[in-house]
């Protein structure tokens, strides 16, 4: 699953349709999912942004992939370029946060700074936008920076400065850009899903320690067999059966390893 | 092959720089002021950026020669190690790397001449004092060495301070740069050597046993001295078997003559270390053994350590003389 923060219901509607996504709710956010993709509709600025994805993430915080999409401005990239973030800075902080990419991307990445207010200066050299800080910072609590992407789609320049596209427009920005847009979803998300998937809860470990004592290094150990047994999706039952049958927590643990040894 | 560089401004212009971005002529270039906005943030996952590291740029501005850790020498009073890169080309999971830092990405302070000048100083600091310095502490020594050429600007460094020995730690068969000059007398090409069961399934993307055993015949034919790195032991399924079979394939493959030193250690690391490496691979293996606290590290059981020492150590010292054993810690 990818979590993605959009400003404007314009800004996504080119991926809800083309990934068939449902409404799920209005309030506070509009917000349209399917089982791959979750778009979160936060509204214009930093605060916004920061705020849709604090609220996605106190929803669904085993979500790894966020990415910020939208379109913004560049004093010289013709409109249509799609840009993927190399660091996403806050005029205001000064906070910059560094964006690694972990999968192939041919395409152009630029430094995204996030203004306060509209800005067709063109002064700063990076692509201005008024969304993507507040969203990193607040995505940051929920992921790590690997996991966290900005793509941004240049919508004004300097020969076309304060221009707002409306639908038609938007979707002549988009549509060249979605076969790259879907590999980008792709790719992203087959990198969070490398992370193991273990749905280990410290109450697993309960039955255990109310038979033993164990240290904090047993008790590590003991985690990361347990762990072992989730990881290629054995059943609990064995160790649970297991530590039933030990005389000590020596034995229990020895025959926890053992069993995982003979079973892969 | 490396994607995105971040290069510190004030090392934009450097020599060292420009010969390193002439390898990466696709890579995006990031400029950055300080490494540690990259390299430090607590927010970043050193297992997912294994998967693809960057490169930092950075100057590395004072404290370039450090004292090593008690216990960790071969024979000299004074041992220093310095450290020209942070992380591995590699990916060894047993290895203190993993939880040593905050980012996976490689950082090389291009500055190799204020090494020089800090190796000098503390060379002349100890006129009276035979002198050992470490390079692959926090790197492999050769592993970047098709990027760096760090071997070509400190193996004439050393050549020219024939009173301090200078060691090469490596898994790297990448050798072109050492068999570029003739052996030199205080240069120790150390091997950090473990049983195939364990290369194969601790060690990742690192050169296979027999490679490497290759590449040290190869070194050693043409008369420079190599150092042979049996740390750490790793607690395996019938390590008895897998050690004493390893054993006696190292030394039939190396004379006692070409060895300058061996070295045994222990898994053993600070806690916080420790548990940083086990959150990262709660999954893998290595964390289902006998672990126990001593101090203020971790590492395998007091009997398991002993005993597999005391078994790997009695087969060293039939190949070697005690002279040339050094046990870690």
């Amino acid at each position: 699953m990818i979590h993605c923060i959009c400003a404007y219901f314009l800004e996504a509607q080119p991926l809800i349709e083309h990934f068939k996504l449902k409404p799920q709710t209005s309030i506070p956010f509009p917000i349209f999912s399917n089982e791959f993709l979750r778009i979160i509709i936060s509204g214009r600025g930093k605060i916004s942004s920061a705020s849709a994805t604090a609220y996605l993430g106190a929803l669904y915080p085993e979500v790894r992939c966020w990415l910020n999409l939208g379109i913004a401005g560049h004093a010289s990239y013709s409109l249509g370029t799609l840009i993927l973030a190399s660091s996403i800075q806050d005029e205001e902080t000064k906070k910059t946060h560094y964006n690694r990419l972990l999968f192939s991307f041919s395409g152009k990445r630029e430094p995204i700074i996030t203004k306060t207010q509209p800005d067709t200066s063109y002064i700063d050299p990076g692509v201005y936008d008024m969304e993507a800080s507040g969203f990193a910072e607040a995505a940051l609590k929920f992921t790590s920076l690997e996991l966290i992407q900005s793509v941004k789609i240049i919508s004004d320049n300097a020969s076309n400065p304060s221009y707002i596209p409306n639908k038609q427009q938007i979707q002549k920005l988009y549509t060249p850009n979605m076969p790259i847009l879907e590999e980008i979803l792709k790719q992203f998300h087959k990198v969070g899903s490398s992370l193991p998937e273990i749905n280990f809860q410290s109450s697993m470990l309960n039955p255990f320690k109310t038979k033993y004592r164990f240290s904090e290094t047993e008790t590590h150990r003991l985690t990361a067999l347990l762990k072992t047994f989730l990881y290629h999706k054995m059943s609990l039952e064995m160790p649970y059966s297991l530590l039933a049958h030990s005389k000590n927590k020596k034995e229990c643990l020895e025959s926890l390893e053992n069993f995982v040894k003979d079973s892969l | 092959m490396i994607d995105t560089v971040y290069i510190e401004q004030a090392v934009k212009q450097h020599p060292q720089t420009k010969k390193i971005l002439a390898r990466f002529p696709q890579a995006t270039l990031i400029p950055i002021e300080r490494y540690g906005e990259v390299f430090n943030p607590k927010s970043q996952n050193f297992r997912l950026q294994k998967i693809k590291p960057a490169l930092i740029l950075a100057k590395k501005h004072q404290k370039f020669v450090h004292l090593t850790p008690e216990g960790y020498g071969i024979g000299r009073s004074k041992n220093y190690y310095f450290s020209y890169m942070y992380n591995c080309l590699f990916d060894c999971r047993y290895c203190f790397l993993q939880g040593l830092y905050n980012s996976a990405n490689y950082l090389v302070f291009v500055n190799f001449e204020d090494f020089q000048k800090e190796i000098t100083e503390t060379i002349q600091n100890h006129a009276n004092d035979t002198i050992t310095f470490f390079s692959g502490y926090d790197c492999d020594s050769l592993g970047f060495e098709g990027y760096t050429q760090f071997c070509n600007q400190f193996l004439p460094f050393f050549e020219s301070h024939p009173q301090a020995d200078f060691e090469l730690r490596t898994k790297s068969v990448t050798i072109q740069s050492l068999l570029k000059y003739p052996a030199l007398s205080n240069v120790i090409v150390a091997y950090s050597l473990n049983p195939s069961y364990v290369v194969n399934t601790y060690e990742n993307k690192t050169p296979r046993l027999a490679q490497r055993l290759k590449a040290i015949q190869k070194l050693s034919s043409l008369g420079w001295k190599i150092g042979l790195r049996f740390d750490p032991l790793i607690y395996i399924d019938k390590w008895k078997e897998h050690y004493q079979s390893f054993f006696k394939e190292v030394f039939n493959h190396i004379s006692e003559s070409q060895i300058h030193s061996v070295t045994l250690g222990s898994f053993r690391m600070p806690k916080p270390i420790y548990e940083k490496m086990y959150r990262l691979h709660p999954e893998n293996n290595l964390f289902t053994k006998k672990m126990c606290q001593l101090g203020k590290s971790v590492g395998y059981e007091i009997s398991i350590d002993q005993e597999m020492k005391l078994f790997c150590e009695q087969i060293i010292l039939q190949h070697i003389p005690k002279e040339k054993y050094f046990p870690c810690g």
